[in-house]
């Protein structure tokens, strides 16, 4: 798999974090904000052990029963009843307010703080394929970038480039003009640019880098960040840049979580043919590669020889490697383990 | 009775390595013919491991010019009348991604302790413990917590414990009921697994409530009383659970299975306990193994004919090291490096590793880095085998008979002086003892041929299995800076002698070859005890020699580094200097 893709493919999984019900049906078009599925979610259980409470075995608790499975229920409000002599009865209360999620073996789980879930699609696409009570597939044809750290949830918006093209994002730059968009800057962040995006509620960023000790900061941010080169200061790579500077003002899907984070470009299907995810394989020559450690970190470059060798570094160590002509001039021998397959 | 075999491949495939080793018959003995090392290709851009191990199998036919592929690269079994192709081929793995799993038991149970113990002896985390009063009694948030990981599948089993033999099995039963209840509402897209590893009178009520809504899988009780634990049924239940549902997802194993044959494949921490439990028990030996590899480190203690301890953490020099380094912080990295290196560099070259794992140190300072950070991981995981498991191999300054490295980041070090200086500054072992590393990558895949074929096992393994580092003398002890701590007489086979002193705070090494014995003679003085027992105390022993030679390790336990930065980093030097490299 190559980390840049003009135009290709994708399957974009959205699932609901509990089982529910999925509103949309195989081979239906869905726009971002469409809701997909819906689930209750609680805020908190309790387990009530009733049968004991009641003193009756766990299989006659039929008839004992006040609120039944789905029910809402007020704190304090009878949820299982027994009648004894007279006045005296064995009563189960609602500890709070809430909703019977279910009844069985004896107890009854209670769900405090209920809320209903909607998953949205999140990006434009056509439903694959659904997965019963929990989410669907969306086919996505489009751009394709995959980036090597993420944090935060998914989002859309429209992509948004930052100005200058050069050194970090400038928190002073960061203004209304953001407001709801992904933000795509070519070079790092501060501290202050990351405040300043979360004031201005961008829905996302996409970023070359990230100082790293900036890391526990990202984590903690309302907003997705993906970074396409990794930590320190390093500027996004050329292909990644140019190919979604073709698309700023377009609507762009962050996928943090995913195995590799990404960011997807949904396009129209009148572009032709997306390519399909091609096949696993080995460095070629002719390969664009991008180098992840050593003298050339963060470099471009063509594999000119794809001969496998073995060569000792500056570490001392014998690694094996190939032979990389680079855009930036020179070629060197780059060990197979620090190179990554860009086009 | 399985024929047996005369030509074996065996494979190990890591997170960023796979390696391959050839065995063969050669006159009546099996031995070691040649190995191939390649680039795991289990992560992007590749994602089918079925490639480096193909490199790798490449790589020995290109050393042999011995056939073992077919044209359509698939492995030629059995071995035809022409030598080309192997009759027997075996895989290991450590690049499978950790079991998740909660415990659940009864309240403040000796039991929950001893389920902990099991999960850290296998490729697992402990994500949650629960015990059944916590969830009674305003346990809302946690309960919560555990349906939303049931539902969306984020566990890969639960493990269910509690009570000793002949205690009651009321309160287990009850658990087992509330899980039962969680399960029905909330279960995911697959049927939950459930481990029960309890009380054996309650087995049948737990199978009747659990077995209908989960894959109920029940074992031995890990604690049958107070005074005894029994962890390996429950650990053979999670590696078997490890093998079912984490094997399948390494990308292109399956197709690997079906065209190469059926390849048995085992867990790396496990057959690498059986060749260090083997070793033990052979030479009558106490041993601490340390594998490090980029998706985890395992620790193994085998005493003489005891069953070997396992102990795994998913923090290698690659995956979760992002977590660790958060936990840990970057100046306990920059402790160990001989140069100033900005604590911000620091953390970008970590990261970087962490994102990508396979990536290798193609300068000096990146090595040094990379080298603190096993420091550090391999220091973190003893103290979670302390806390983990009783066994005195992992007590602090460990006195053992032999102390074993194995992966790539210890293995891969430029000089084997190196690879000895991280495994004594982390584990800090004390007394006498031998060093040995793992060069070729053999031992989990020897315990591996172990189960198939003992005797090849023993054979490769007794010859070419380990290479002897040396003999290390370690005193416990505390003394002023350079006040002499120890006078040393070395008498070679030839009778001829060397005599020495060492000061507190150093290092020194003496030459003996591999394969040459030497008696040497201890003097310490009246701080130190060399492991006798008794400060002061004077010993003679025989040692044998290695790549290394003897190395006197006279810096003292727990070791102690400068506080100010200069003269820390003047220390490491001087370590280095001294060690030899």
């Amino acid at each position: 798999m190559r980390a840049v893709r003009p135009y290709t493919w994708s399957e974009v999984q959205r699932l609901l974090p509990r089982a529910g019900e999925v509103t949309v049906l195989v081979g239906q078009r869905v726009e971002p904000s469409d809701v997909v599925g819906v689930a209750t979610l609680a805020g908190e259980l309790r387990l009530l052990p009733v049968a004991r409470a009641l003193s009756v075995p766990e299989d006659g608790l039929d008839p004992y029963w006040v609120a039944h499975v789905s029910e809402e229920v007020h704190a304090e409000a009878a949820i299982a009843r027994r009648q004894l002599w007279g006045p005296l009865r064995r009563e189960v209360r609602a500890p709070a307010p809430g909703r019977i999620g279910a009844a069985s073996h004896g107890r009854a789980l209670l769900e405090l703080r209920p809320s209903r879930y909607e998953l949205r699609a999140l990006v434009k696409g056509m439903v694959a394929q659904v997965i019963l009570n929990r989410g669907v597939f969306i086919q996505v044809p489009g751009a394709l970038v995959e980036a090597t750290w993420g944090v935060g949830q998914e989002a859309y918006g429209p992509l948004k480039f930052y100005e200058e093209d050069e050194g970090p994002l400038d928190a002073k730059q960061v203004d209304l003009r953001y407001h709801h968009t992904i933000l795509v800057a070519r070079g790092w962040a501060d501290e202050a640019a990351l405040r300043q995006s979360a004031e201005v509620e961008v829905r996302g960023m996409l970023l070359g880098s990230l100082p790293p000790g900036l890391r526990s900061r990202a984590l903690g941010l309302p907003y997705p960040i993906l970074l396409s080169e990794g930590f320190g200061q390093l500027r996004m790579v050329e292909p990644i840049f140019s190919l979604l500077s073709t698309h700023e003002g377009r609507e762009a899907f962050l996928e943090p979580q995913a195995r590799r984070p990404r960011l997807i470009v949904p396009l129209a299907r009148t572009l032709g043919t997306p390519e399909e995810p091609p096949a696993p394989r080995l460095l070629r020559e002719g390969d664009v590669v991008r180098v992840l450690a050593g003298p050339r970190l963060g470099q471009v470059g063509q594999v000119s020889d794809a001969q496998l060798r073995n060569r000792e570094v500056g570490s001392q160590i014998a690694l094996w490697g190939v032979e990389v002509s680079f855009e930036a001039g020179g070629s060197s021998f780059v060990p197979l383990a620090n190179l990554e397959l860009l086009i | 009775m399985e024929e047996l075999r005369d030509s074996y491949l065996l494979a190990d495939i890591g997170h960023v390595t796979s390696r391959v080793a050839l065995l063969d018959r050669v006159a009546d003995e099996y031995r070691f013919i040649a190995r191939g090392e390649a680039l795991s290709t289990l992560e992007p851009p590749w994602e089918d491991v079925a490639l480096g191990l193909r490199e790798a199998v490449v790589d020995i036919q290109e050393t042999t010019q011995r056939p073992l592929l077919n044209p359509q690269g698939t492995l030629l079994i059995p071995e035809d009348d022409d030598g080309q192709g192997v009759d027997g081929f075996l895989v290991t793995t450590s690049a499978m991604r950790p079991l998740r799993v909660v415990l659940v038991g009864l309240m403040g149970s000796w039991s929950l302790e001893r389920a902990q113990r099991v999960v850290h002896s296998t490729y697992a985390t402990v994500e949650r413990v629960f015990d059944i009063e916590s969830w009674r009694l305003g346990g809302g948030e946690e309960l919560a917590w555990l349906a939303q990981a049931l539902s969306s599948d984020r566990l890969d089993a639960l493990l269910l414990v509690g009570g000793t033999e002949g205690g009651a099995v009321a309160p287990i039963v009850e658990i087992a009921k509330d899980l039962a209840l969680l399960i029905l509402t909330y279960r995911g897209q697959r049927e939950p697994r459930v481990i029960y590893a309890g009380n054996s009178e309650a087995r049948p009520l737990v199978a009747q409530v659990l077995g209908k809504v989960a894959d109920l899988r029940v074992v031995e009780n890990v604690l049958p009383s107070f005074e005894m634990e029994n962890y390996l049924a429950a650990r053979e239940a999670l590696d078997q659970l490890l093998l079912e549902a984490q094997l399948p997802t390494l990308p292109g194993i399956r197709a690997l299975v079906e065209a190469w044959g059926l390849a048995p494949v085992y867990p790396a921490a496990q057959t690498l306990g059986w060749s260090i439990s083997y070793l033990a028990r052979q030479y009558g030996l106490d041993i601490l193994g340390v594998d490090l590899g980029a998706s985890g480190i395992t620790l193994v203690s085998a005493q003489g004919e005891e069953p070997p301890r396992i102990v795994t953490r998913a923090n290698g020099l690659g995956r979760g090291l992002e977590g660790f380094l958060s936990r840990l912080g970057m100046e306990r990295i920059r402790r160990w490096l001989p140069e100033e290196v900005p604590a911000e560099e620091v953390e970008r070259l970590a990261l970087s590793k962490a994102l990508h794992p396979r990536m290798l140190p193609q300068d000096w300072e990146n090595l040094l880095i990379e080298r603190s950070l096993a420091r550090e991981l391999i220091l973190s995981a003893l103290q979670t085998a302390q806390r983990a498991d009783d066994s005195a191999v992992f007590s602090p300054f460990p006195q053992v008979d032999l102390v074993v490295g194995a992966g790539g980041p210890l293995v891969g070090t430029p000089h084997y002086r190196q690879a000895a200086l991280i495994l004594l500054d982390a584990l800090q072992p004390s007394g006498v003892f031998s060093l040995a590393l793992d060069r070729l990558g053999l031992l989990p895949q020897l315990g591996a041929l172990a189960a198939q074929h003992p005797l090849a096992a023993a054979q490769v393994l007794a010859r070419d299995g380990l290479v002897h580092l040396g003999t290390v003398i370690a005193p416990l002890g505390r003394a002023r800076e350079g006040s002499l701590a120890l006078r040393f007489r070395v008498t070679y086979a030839d009778r001829s002698t060397l005599e020495g002193e060492v000061t507190y705070g150093s290092i020194e090494v003496v030459p003996l070859p591999p394969g040459q014995r030497a008696t040497v003679e201890l003097h310490p003085t009246a701080s130190f005890d060399v492991g006798v027992g008794r400060s002061g105390k004077g010993a003679a022993t025989e040692v044998e020699g290695g790549a290394m030679g003897i190395l006197f390790d006279v810096r003292g336990r727990p070791l102690s580094l400068p506080e100010k930065e200069e003269e820390r980093r003047a220390r490491i030097r001087a370590w280095m200097w001294e060690a030899g490299f």
